[in-house]
């Protein structure tokens, strides 16, 4: 099972392979989705030594990297992403307790959800799907969400993002409403805001007071490492 | 052969825009099946199954309550219903045939069901666009506008609830603004929304006030139709239950339309996607039945495919095609009116605008739709509404009318005398038997341009849109308003104030 057939070299050995060629191999196995593969990867480097930090950047999220790319291009269908993403968030769950307990800044959190009133969620799960490839981790709120659900969650998991998205004009205005709530409790400097959804607009996402309007999931991806990065470098 | 002169007739004045006149439309051919008997069997069953086995999660507690109270079976926690397949067809078979809508103005009502078919502009895009103004957020002024073009042009039997969102207007009350700019400017029908119990509630009552009618009378004629999506898969969602609720209450028609896109919200393989299609259109069919037994209703189609590299919805595809055929064909062994509708996915109107068009609007003919929604104006996958895209649709459905107009065989549309008399070689531009028929005999139309290349380069090489910008923009200054009873403008208007009072206004 962790050893893969290629038609050119028969079997491959991931635990004989040298570091650089292990890590390319698992940028390969993350394109085509193999799950035990990547794990079997993020386990063996850690065993020579890596630290947690430097297998998540060098073998997964530059791996997934590849992956937004072509998705972006529009060479990967959204079945081969998903299982990407999948293989992404086994090695992360490998990685995340390490990286915890070392201290190191994991990708990022975001908590995500259509709002109230709209249920539209194909393009929400898309970026959450998008996000945790990208090793973010990713809380759900799923569709119909209140003012109280998203703040709950906020205080609950302490994000370092906090998606929203709708796809109706009537139900848009409801972001505001949540980032208003959020000024009012004294917290929206905590958070980075991103909205999304097709009938907004990147003078919308201003209008509204939100950190940023993605157009699409990899945007999204793009965006929230960008914002990310720039708080941290501020913090 | 000596014939006399037709010059003894007034030098002829062509309209500005050659229009079609109003007409409801019968669709005489046999409908197209792409599945045989069995296979729509097969696939019916298996909704069956499905609505027995899984059931649908009913988001909406009252509409669990009155399913409960019916015999589904209920689960409280889940908020899953199964339908036992006995209850389902039982209800099902209380859906009308036929139904009729009634207009404002009497000669503009329309029947659905049976052979008949009417066209329905464009609803719910976010964006307006149109070649002066480019793609933008719309105003009450643009949507105005556009319910004049819905009035305006005879081939539209029905307007499709205000073409897209003014968003200058505060989206509390922005049906109130809508609910009255249709009653004034449209004598047709119109639909209202279903998003919810106030929007429904507020249509019903405005409706009473435009008809000088109460609730009674508004069920036993009732005005309106309007589009309640499931959410696919498997799910029916709060404020369209709230919808569905009050209209079938009200012996509105409540046109039951599952979305359902193969590939993210169905499976992959159209049987499958139909099944499910099927499965949520009985479901919600079997609830309204419940709330109003016999009450008016449609069954909806609207079977695509994503784009499995971005999840995106694809429109007129092949596959939307095939699956328009089939749900007609489903639709019909329930002996339910149904709906199909014209889409594209195009971000202008250029040809694949018109190419996607033609494949959805041949699915929805040959499908026999009673009903085509967005059948004029709709542009990139309904998140815009095209002014140039109304036109060029409205040309595609008078050629689909005259399309609709049978083949005459007899004696005198057979012309052997005729064929004869002009013999080997000769033509039929001065046969007495075509200058008694040439005036009709071809449609003639409103946007296309005949002419020679010469001829057509010399006058600006004026392509499709630009001539379509030029033919709206004649029609609006050409409308002609269809003005209220003042006493009924007056209540209107006294009831959009009212139900104003505490809410945001505009600008907000
Ligand atoms: C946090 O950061 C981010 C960042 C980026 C983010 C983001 C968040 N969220 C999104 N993004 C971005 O990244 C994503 C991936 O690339 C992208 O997401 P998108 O969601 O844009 O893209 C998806 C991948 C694919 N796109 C979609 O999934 C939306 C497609 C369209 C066709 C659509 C669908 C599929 C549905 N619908 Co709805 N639907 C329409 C849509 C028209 C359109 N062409 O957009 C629209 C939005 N719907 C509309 C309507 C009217 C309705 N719908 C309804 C229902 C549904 C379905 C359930 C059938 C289904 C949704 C299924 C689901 N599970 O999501 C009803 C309302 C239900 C409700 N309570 O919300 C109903 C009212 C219809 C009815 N009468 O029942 C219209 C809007 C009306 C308006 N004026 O606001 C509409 C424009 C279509 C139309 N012309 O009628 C980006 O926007």
């Amino acid at each position: 099972m962790p050893n893969e057939e290629t038609d050119e070299q028969g079997e491959i050995i991931l635990s004989d392979l040298p570091d650089d060629e292990l890590v390319k191999q698992m940028h390969d196995d993350l394109y085509d989705g193999l799950a035990e593969e990547v794990k079997e990867g993020t386990n063996i480097l850690l065993e020579r030594g890596w630290k947690a930090d430097k297998v998540l950047n060098e073998a997964l999220v530059s791996g997934m990297t590849i992956v937004g790319i072509d998705f972006r291009d529009g060479i990967l269908f959204v079945p081969e992403v998903l299982l990407a993403a999948n293989s992404m968030k086994a090695g992360m769950a490998i990685l995340r307790p390490i990286l915890v307990s070392t201290g190191a800044k994991p990708v990022g959190k975001m908590v995500i959800g259509t709002v109230k009133g709209d249920i539209h969620d194909i393009g929400k799960n898309l970026v959450g799907m998008m996000m945790e490839g990208a090793g973010f981790e990713v809380i759900n709120l799923g569709i119909n969400t209140s003012v109280e659900k998203y703040l709950e969650a906020l205080k609950e998991h302490r994000p370092d993002i906090l998606g929203m998205s709708a796809l109706l004009t009537t139900t848009m205005p409801y972001m505001k409403v949540v980032i208003d709530m959020m000024k009012e409790e004294g917290i929206r400097s905590e958070y980075i805001v991103m909205v999304g959804g097709a009938p907004l607009n990147e003078e919308f996402g201003k209008e509204i007071g939100a950190d940023a309007y993605c157009r699409d999931a990899a945007t999204a991806v793009e965006t929230a490492k960008r914002l990310v990065a720039e708080r941290r470098a501020t913090a | 052969m000596v014939r006399r002169s037709a010059r003894s007739r007034n030098r002829r004045q062509e309209p500005a825009v050659k229009q079609l006149p109003w007409r409801q439309l019968v669709n005489p051919y046999s409908p197209i099946e792409v599945l045989s008997t069995d296979q729509i069997e097969a696939i019916h069953q298996s909704s069956l199954v499905l609505l027995e086995r899984t059931g649908m999660r009913v988001l909406h507690e009252e509409a669990r309550k009155i399913l409960k109270a019916a015999g589904a079976d209920v689960d409280p926690t889940t908020k899953m219903v199964r339908f036992d397949r006995g209850l389902v067809e039982e209800k099902v078979a209380l859906v009308p045939s036929e139904f009729t809508l009634r207009a404002r103005n009497p000669e503009r009502d329309i029947t659905l069901g049976g052979n008949r078919i009417a066209f329905c502009t464009v609803s719910g895009p976010a964006y307006c666009t149109d070649l002066d103004r480019g793609r933008r957020t719309g105003t009450f002024a643009d949507t105005c506008d556009f319910l004049r073009l819905a009035q305006s042009l005879n081939i539209i039997h029905q307007e499709g609830g205000w073409g897209f969102e003014p968003q200058d207007l505060p989206p509390e009350t922005r049906h109130l603004d809508m609910y009255q700019a249709q009653c004034r400017l449209l004598d047709k029908t119109w639909q209202p929304w279903a998003l919810g119990r106030e929007r429904s509630v507020d249509a019903i009552e405005m409706a009473c006030i435009a008809f000088g009618t109460d609730r009674e009378g508004l069920a036993k004629r009732p005005p309106f139709l309007t589009v309640v999506n499931t959410n696919t898969p498997l799910q029916l969602d709060i404020p369209m239950a709230e919808g569905l609720i009050e209209y079938a209450q009200a012996g509105q028609v409540v046109c039951v339309t599952p979305f359902t896109l193969a590939g993210a919200m169905g499976p992959v393989t159209l049987a499958g996607t139909l099944s499910l299609q099927n499965a949520e259109a009985l479901a919600v069919l079997t609830l309204i039945q419940i709330v109003n037994p016999g009450a008016p209703a449609m069954y909806g189609a609207f079977t695509s495919n994503v784009d499995m590299k971005s999840g995106s919805p694809a429109f007129g595809t092949p596959e939307y095609t095939k699956a328009a055929l089939a749900s007609g064909q489903l639709a019909r062994r329930h002996g339910i009116p149904f709906r199909s509708s014209n889409t594209n996915t195009s971000n202008t109107v250029d040809a694949q605008a018109v190419y996607e068009s033609a494949m959805s609007l041949w699915g929805a003919i040959m499908g026999h739709a009673n009903l085509v929604y967005h059948a004029a104006g709709w542009l990139e996958g309904g998140l815009t509404a095209s002014f140039e895209k109304l036109i060029v649709d409205a040309e595609m459905l008078q050629m689909m009318a005259e399309y609709m107009k049978p083949i005459e065989v007899s004696e005198d549309t057979l012309a052997l005398e005729a064929i004869e008399e002009v013999g080997p070689g000769g033509h039929f531009f001065g046969s007495p038997h075509t200058l008694e028929r040439y005036e009709t005999a071809f449609y003639s139309p409103m946007l296309s341009d005949w002419r020679n290349y010469e001829t057509w380069k010399e006058a600006g090489s004026i392509d499709t849109t630009t001539r379509a910008n030029k033919i709206w923009k004649r029609l609006l200054e050409e409308y002609q308003p269809v003005p209220l009873d003042p006493a009924v403008d007056e209540a209107l208007a006294a009831y959009v104030a009212k139900r104003k009072e505490g809410m945001p206004a505009a600008g907000k």
